[in-house]
């Protein structure tokens, strides 16, 4: 079980602060949805989270080593990070291409080895791409695309999944499936953190709720105590009608306020 | 269609026949009875001579730095990950033509033969050196600080030109600057040899992390690939092969952009499969070019090697083109 801890990290663009001193500790078995509107820093954030990006300010640690001081493969085997709206470059086969999350396992020079091919084969027919293997990914839809990545970054079997919106362009079936699976991950102990848009799926899948408005982290706890319409209008301006967060029969609606109607 | 398992026997069988052609064409039609007759003889024969004297030395430098060429135009288009990068890209090229020019335009290049090759070694490092420390940091900054050290150089170059003492200075200059592999030595092999192999070495290392780049560079960063790290291998891989190929043959273009897209789609697109095909097929390409330069029959000078490249490299690369159109959406 990996635990994260950012303390009073802020990342500085042009004199503006992107991210103004966000505090929070996560820890195994939690499914973060972090939300909040555009702008709002998330995908930042995500970055600091991930290492990718040196705050100005503040520290992140893992596990109580500060990540700063991380070997580049070390934490490449701990955490998988998947960016927004992810590409291939290279018209190389989905196969190879999930095949490329097992990068940090891998010799510099080589094929890849047996057993991890066994691993390649199981994370592609878990997000129901088995039957796309050979075929080139820049051929894929988006949402296909989108299942491909998630299994680039499962294959190597991280203890932290950072997912930047992992389910953009994915049809319903596919977005529940994906949801689900971050959610089945964080009941197998690992850490899930990912911004997510689709309310309703965070209200039914993350255990917690991570809220970002204007760089600052407003709200973070249990989904059920922060996802509340008070705090929806807080954050998106826009009135909402909350039930049941946390459960899963949840649903955020959002309406229009009187003012518009 | 070459199957996927033919090529590594198709490219042996290219690159053999092409060593040969180049040992055994030329002015003169060497009897290999004469020459199998001269291994027992005390005194070597005049057949002998020019096959290991001339052609031979001609022949390895054509491979050096054919291979030089594929496989540093495949690292850099699957680092920029753009199709059209190319071995000149980020300078080198342009900085060792200048230093083997300021070699023939102080006249260092007549008092001492190797002047020339130095020279050029030293600008092409120098060039890699500019290129690194202005562009530092990112891989489009490196690109256009590639371009701005390119124009620089080739400013020089142009500078050189338009004040040369003489116009036979301008000539030897510009006959220069088409490149050629006629009047190779062994001297020239063994002064850019070392070079040129440890750029592969340097460009063979960067194999893992242009693979990873296939996913872009936040997803490659995020699985261990040191950007920075693989763009100094990189350019310093460049910078030694090219550097020292450009420095012996100048400047010989569309090798180094045609030989990975040739190979690519018989090794899967993936990255680091192309490199050693692409090399493979570099030497190949730049080794049959040669040849033919010494088979086209002309009133005097042989038809450089520059030239042709360029020459039959272009409508090659518009099939490429029509191609690529096809396949893509």
């Amino acid at each position: 079980m990996s635990r994260i801890v950012a303390d009073g990290i802020s990342v500085l663009r042009g004199g503006r602060a992107i991210i103004d001193g966000v505090s929070l500790a996560m820890e195994g078995g939690q499914f973060i949805g972090l939300i909040g509107p555009n702008g709002a820093g998330k995908s930042t954030l995500m970055s600091v989270l991930a290492g990718l990006l040196a705050p100005e300010r503040g520290t992140v640690t893992i596990d109580g080593a500060a990540l700063a001081a991380f070997d580049r493969r070390r934490l490449a085997r701990l955490r998988a990070y998947l960016p927004q709206n992810p590409r291939a470059e290279w018209p190389v086969s989905v196969e190879r291409l999930v095949a490329l999350g097992l990068t940090p396992q891998l010799p510099i020079f080589g094929a890849l080895p047996e057993e991890m091919q066994a691993r390649v084969d199981a994370v592609l027919a878990m997000v129901d791409m088995a039957s796309r293997r050979d075929q080139p990914a820049t051929t894929l839809s988006g949402g296909e695309l989108a299942r491909a990545m998630l299994a680039r970054a499962l294959v190597g079997d991280p203890q932290v999944l950072l997912a930047d919106e992992p389910l953009a362009g994915l049809d319903p079936r596919h977005a529940l499936d994906g949801i689900g699976r971050l959610r089945g991950l964080a009941d197998g102990g690992k850490l899930v953190i990912a911004s997510v848009h689709e309310l309703t799926l965070a209200a039914r899948y993350a255990t917690d709720i991570a809220v970002m408005r204007q760089g600052r982290l407003i709200a973070f706890g249990p989904t059920a105590q922060v996802l509340t319409a008070a705090l929806l209008h807080e954050v998106f301006e826009v009135d909402a009608c909350v039930t049941g967060a946390g459960t899963p029969g949840a649903v955020v609606d959002f309406v229009p306020s009187p003012a518009q109607a | 269609m070459v199957g996927k398992r033919l090529w590594p026997v198709l490219a042996g069988v290219l690159l053999l026949t092409g060593v040969l052609l180049s040992l055994g064409i030329g002015r003169v039609w060497l009897n290999p009875l004469v020459l199998a007759d001269s291994l027992f003889q005390p005194k070597p024969n005049l057949a002998w001579l020019i096959l290991s004297e001339l052609r031979a030395p001609r022949t390895v430098l054509g491979v050096l730095v054919g291979a030089s060429l594929g496989l540093s135009g495949a690292v850099l288009q699957g680092l920029l990950r753009n199709p059209l990068a190319e071995p000149g890209l980020l300078g080198v090229s342009a900085g060792a033509a200048l230093g083997a020019v300021l070699a023939i335009y102080f006249g260092l290049s007549a008092t001492f033969l190797l002047a020339t090759p130095m020279m050029g070694i030293a600008g092409a490092i120098a060039a890699a050196l500019l290129t690194l420390s202005i562009g530092r940091g990112g891989t489009l900054t490196m690109i256009l600080a590639g371009v701005a050290v390119s124009g620089l150089m080739a400013g020089g170059v142009s500078l050189a030109l338009n004040f040369a003492p003489n116009l036979a200075a301008v000539y030897e200059i510009t006959i220069w600057l088409l490149g050629t592999l006629e009047n190779s030595d062994w001297d020239q092999v063994l002064l850019v040899a070392p070079f040129i192999l440890l750029g592969w070495i340097c460009l063979a290392f960067s194999a893992r992390d242009i693979d990873a780049l296939t996913l872009g560079e936040a997803q490659a960063e995020s699985l261990g690939v040191n950007l920075a790290r693989t763009r100094l291998l990189a350019l310093a891989g460049t910078a030694l092969s090219v550097g020292a190929a450009t420095a012996v043959t100048g400047s010989i273009g569309f090798i180094g952009l045609l030989a990975p897209h040739i190979v690519r789609p018989f090794v899967g697109h993936q990255p680091s499969r192309v490199l050693l095909p692409a090399a493979l097929f570099g030497a190949i390409l730049l080794v049959f070019v040669d040849v033919a330069t010494r088979a086209i029959p002309t009133a005097g000078q042989e038809i450089r090697l520059g030239v042709l490249t360029s020459i039959v490299g272009t409508p090659f690369f518009f099939w490429l083109v029509v191609k690529l159109r096809r396949l893509s959406p």
